[in-house]
């Protein structure tokens, strides 16, 4: 029942974030200089052109009714027309975020497969087999760029042994080796962070009392530090998962694989103003969606969060 | 002697955990609490363990603000404040809390904890070192031991630490939430001493919260006694402990330590009377307004219930 | 049942120094009898508590030598394994902050019940309405709610209360109780200490109670230890303890308790503080503050003598009596 309230409250929250983010991103974008009209234009039109191309974009009305008419598209789910492709922003979006997502979700369940037991295996064990394990892949997950292990694993399980595909993105086949590349590293941020808050919460005093009550040690371990341990772990994998749809761009490039971040990348080189303005808007709810999702697992481990 | 923190009608409602609060169905932690403290005085507000004596001492500071009232520091009504407004008057008013472990972060050491606030203060960076170690003379830590980290210390020490840091940021009305009540007798002993000596030499005021009946009695000018969110004794120190008047108050008496061999159950003394036209229990039907603080001489008011018909 | 430590030794390796932090301790509780441990903060009471509890981490503590015999059995010759089914269920523990000792996101009900699962076997619903008994029986009623209640729902008092019924739900029959009462006012610190000594009879426990509180002491001893620095320097039964203090230090002590009839005075304090473990003085480690100290106290430690029936003291002044 709290929780459920809790949630509530949450999403408000979130309606509201999303309120206040896509306002910014109207102002931000009427403020920076330049007429997208003369850009979208060329040097050559005439001032016809140019001001049939105001009335397309609606650049033309007041601020205040350019505002109203943004917020009342928004609300209705639509992000406008693209100038390039002339599609709606919405169905490009839908189009490419599928295999952007995909690939986010892979990643992070990859990161989090090998950063959380082999970081509570080294907090647990320290010294130990498991702990230099976890060290030397922390290591190299910080050190070794995602973009280069693309490279290097394409060359390696794709051409030199031809056990994925070069090329496309049709099957999940394809996506194993991006997320592999878009994972590692951020496993390394994860499972740092693990081992730190396991061995914090492990030297606190609550666990002297579980050692006082006769406990084993596997319950001390995983049923009283376990908890508490995750409780930081939950907020940073949700960071890394936003920092996943975002950094994807690269690995979408190493891979040339179609999705959001080329998309994007795409409306930038050619100005194309609407879909920029909507993909900036679609990747904030998404961050803000991914926060919120964080919120309520963060609340269910830690209590002390539902109160205030 | 001048008011310096008037408190009016303060009340601290926890709410459940719902956006659906109202006014009734939360938990009243603090309920309708008057009192004022005077400028360089001692207020010792002793009761029960879950009373609100911590809840109002949070209150005053704004740390987490009351849910009707006024508290008003020199005259201003803190509770009105932008939080920017309020800053300065937080720092005039500093807390030591009852459990000293949270108050210190356990990842920072001793010199790090205290620089931290005068940093803040905009203390002279050249000077602060010095004064870090004169604070924690004061205080008898070994001045030497301030790069050392909280766990190093034991809970007394730590609580000594605190109170320094406190200390440090030369405020002039300190609220003691039971500051000693972890420490041994001696040390005890030597920071009353110096909470006193502190006291006089800075002008300072304290509202002093403990259980210790007999601690607040030895410190106090006034006291207020609380129960269940309620003030329900209220007047100077030498009228409350000569005669007082309510039954829980009496209790406090006999249930404090050291002068008895524990009976199974202690005898209650014979309680005294309310005054005429009131009683200390609630009538059967009882609304919020039928209990008040009734003056029984200048400087002593007891809590009790009017009488229905009268 | 009975404790004795012997002659416990035990220091702390720091990287650049050695804490002694416990010099000797010689300690016996027996059956039945409350044995009070009193000194300030600072000179070893947690650290022979949790010695005896066997939680100390090591490193950096190291025993030097030294006994803890639990009804026969000197503990500190068991392995780990054996020493885990004494914990909780023979010897258990409340600890003094009771905010740091309680697991923050776990309810109070589990960390009660939990125990009771593991040492006594019980299922879901019996090690419930046992809990539900203990906090009627530390005074936590309406215990449904605070079954259900994680500890920073909890006052301090109550926090302190759900320490204690975690500490006594396997009814163990040697209880160290490290500050008990320190985080609760007078009239629960009299519930608590009634039930302590309630427990006492129905148990036939023995307790080691830990505090600074020479009034709270007072009311529920049978017996008292005076620690300095790491070494009891006076020992004897309550009352010869009140009366008739024979070390300077334990009468310091008893003179600076507050009181309503000092009101407007300063309080007596005892000058300077408990030496740090790695800077124990020579000699009497107690010289350097005490008033009466002479030449042979800063070079001889003064050995623990009979002074009175039952009653033992580690003082060169008792040296002229005999
Ligand atoms: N954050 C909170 N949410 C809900 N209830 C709370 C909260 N903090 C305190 N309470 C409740 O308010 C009441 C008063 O608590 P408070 O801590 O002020 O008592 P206290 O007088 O300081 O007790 P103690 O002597 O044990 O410290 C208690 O019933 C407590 O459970
Ligand atoms: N983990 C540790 N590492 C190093 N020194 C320690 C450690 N724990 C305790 N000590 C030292 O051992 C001595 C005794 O500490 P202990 O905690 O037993 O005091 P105490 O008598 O329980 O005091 P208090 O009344 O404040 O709880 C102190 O000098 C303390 O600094
Ligand atoms: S031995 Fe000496 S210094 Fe120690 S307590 Fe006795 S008189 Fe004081
Ligand atoms: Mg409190
Ligand atoms: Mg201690």
């Amino acid at each position: 029942m709290n929780l459920l309230l809790f949630v509530l409250k949450r999403f408000l929250r979130l309606l509201l974030t999303i309120l206040i983010i896509s306002t910014i991103i109207f102002f931000v974008i009427r403020v920076i200089p330049g007429d997208p009209a003369l850009v979208v234009a060329g040097i050559d039109a005439s001032d016809e052109e140019i001001q049939a191309i105001r009335a397309k974009l609606g650049t033309d009305a007041p601020v205040t009714v350019q505002y109203a008419r943004w917020m009342r598209d928004l609300v209705r789910l639509d992000l406008g027309t693209s100038l390039t492709s002339g599609q709606s922003v919405k169905a490009l979006i839908r189009q490419r975020f599928p295999l952007t997502f995909t690939l986010a979700v892979l990643g992070i369940i990859l990161g989090v497969i090998i950063a959380i037991p082999l970081g509570v295996l080294s907090a647990v064990h320290r010294w130990s087999l498991w702990d230099y394990l976890g060290m030397v892949y922390s290591q190299a997950g910080m050190a070794i760029p995602s973009f280069w292990l693309g490279i290097i694993l394409l060359l390696l399980f794709s051409v030199k042994f031809p056990i994925f595909p070069l090329f496309g993105s049709d099957s999940l086949k394809n996506l194993v080796l991006p997320a592999i590349a878009l994972g590692f590293a951020r496993a390394a941020v994860i499972l740092r962070l693990t081992r730190a808050s396991m061995v914090d919460e492990l030297s606190k005093e609550y666990i002297i009392t579980a050692r006082a009550k006769g406990l084993t040690e596997k319950m001390i371990n995983y049923k009283h530090a376990l908890k508490n341990a995750l409780i930081p772990v939950v907020t940073v994998t949700g960071i890394q998962f936003g920092y996943m749809l975002g950094g994807a761009i690269i690995i979408e490039q190493v891979f040339s694989l179609p999705g959001l971040g080329r998309l994007f990348l795409y409306a930038i080189y050619q100005r194309d103003f609407p879909l920029i303005q909507g993909g900036v808007v679609f990747i904030a709810v998404i961050f803000s969606l991914t926060n919120f999702i964080v919120d309520i697992f963060y609340s269910v481990l830690n209590p002390k969060i539902r109160i205030s | 002697m001048k008011e310096l923190l008037q408190l009016n009608n303060i009340t601290k409602i926890f709410s459940g955990h719902g956006l659906l609060r109202s006014k009734h169905s939360g938990h009243r932690a603090v309920n309708d609490v008057s009192f004022h403290i005077n400028k360089g005085s001692v207020f010792g507000l002793v009761g029960e363990s879950g009373c609100g004596k911590t809840t109002l001492a949070r209150s005053i500071m704004m740390l987490d603000p009351p849910s009707s009232g006024e508290i008003l520091f020199e005259g201003t009504d803190l509770a009105g404040l932008s939080s920017k407004k309020l800053l300065p008057y937080r720092l005039r008013m500093q807390i030591v809390f009852q459990d000293p472990h949270s108050a210190l972060n356990p990842k920072m050491s001793i010199y790090n904890s205290m620089k931290e606030g005068l940093v803040n203060i905009k203390y002279p960076a050249n000077r602060i070192k010095e004064r870090i170690q004169e604070l924690l003379d004061l205080v008898g830590i070994t001045p030497a031991h301030m790069n050392r980290f909280p766990h190093e210390f034991s809970g007394g020490q730590k609580q000594r630490i605190v109170i320094a840091r406190a200390l440090s940021m030369e405020p002039e009305v300190l609220i003691l939430d039971e500051p000693v009540s972890s420490l041994d007798v001696s040390i005890q002993a030597q920071i009353i001493n110096l909470l006193m000596d502190l006291k006089e030499k800075l002008d300072l005021t304290y509202l002093f919260i403990s259980h210790d009946l007999n601690l607040v009695a030895y410190l106090s000018d006034r006291i207020g006694v609380m129960y269940k969110g309620r003030i329900i004794e209220l007047g100077d120190t030498e009228s409350i402990m000569d005669t007082p008047r309510h039954p829980y108050t009496l209790k406090l008496f006999s249930s404090a330590p050291g002068h008895m061999e524990i009976k199974e159950e202690t005898e209650q003394k014979d309680s005294p009377n309310p005054p005429a036209g009131y009683s200390f229990v609630p009538p059967a039907v009882s609304e919020e307004s039928d209990f008040s603080l009734v003056s029984i001489s200048d400087s002593h008011m007891v809590g009790c219930y009017k009488n229905i018909g009268d | 049942m009975e404790l004795a430590v012997r002659n416990l030794d035990l220091s702390f390796i720091q990287t650049t120094s050695e804490g002694h932090a416990l010099r000797g301790i010689n300690l016996t509780v027996k059956e039945g009898e409350i044995h009070a441990l009193v000194g300030e903060s600072g000179s070893g009471k947690s650290v022979t508590s949790t010695a005896i509890m066997g939680l100390l981490p090591s490193p950096p503590a190291r025993i030097n030598s030294g006994e803890i015999i639990l009804g026969g059995t000197d503990i500190l010759s068991l392995d780990e394994k054996e020493r885990r089914t004494i914990r909780g269920q023979k010897i258990a523990m409340v600890f003094q902050e009771p905010s740091k000792y309680l697991n923050p996101t776990l309810k109070i009900g589990e960390q009660i019940t939990e125990v009771l699962k593991l040492h006594l076997g019980m299922d879901k619903e019996q090690a419930e309405n046992r809990a539900l008994e203990i906090l009627d029986m530390v005074g936590l009623g309406g215990g449904k709610r605070i079954l259900k209640s994680y500890p920073h729902e909890l006052s301090g008092g109550m926090k302190q209360r759900a320490m204690i019924a975690i500490a006594i739900s396997c009814n163990p029959s040697f209880l160290i109780a490290d500050e008990p009462t320190t985080a609760l006012d007078v009239t629960l610190q009299l519930q608590i200490l009634k039930l302590i000594l309630n427990l006492r009879e129905k148990l036939s426990m023995g307790i080691l109670f830990i505090s600074h509180d020479l009034r709270v002491v007072h009311d529920i001893s049978d017996r008292v230890s005076v620690i300095y620095a790491g070494k009891i320097v006076e020992t004897a039964p309550k009352t010869d303890l009140y009366s008739q203090p024979v070390h300077p230090y334990s009468n310091l002590l008893l003179q600076s308790i507050p009181d309503a009839d000092k009101r407007g005075s300063r309080l007596i304090t005892i000058a300077g503080k408990v030496p740090d473990a790695e800077n124990i003085p020579p000699g009497c480690a107690f010289h350097p503050r005490c008033p009466y100290a002479m030449d042979i106290c800063r070079e001889k430690d003064p050995e623990m003598k009979p002074c009175g029936e039952n009653h033992l003291a580690a003082c060169h002044l008792t040296d002229n009596r005999n």
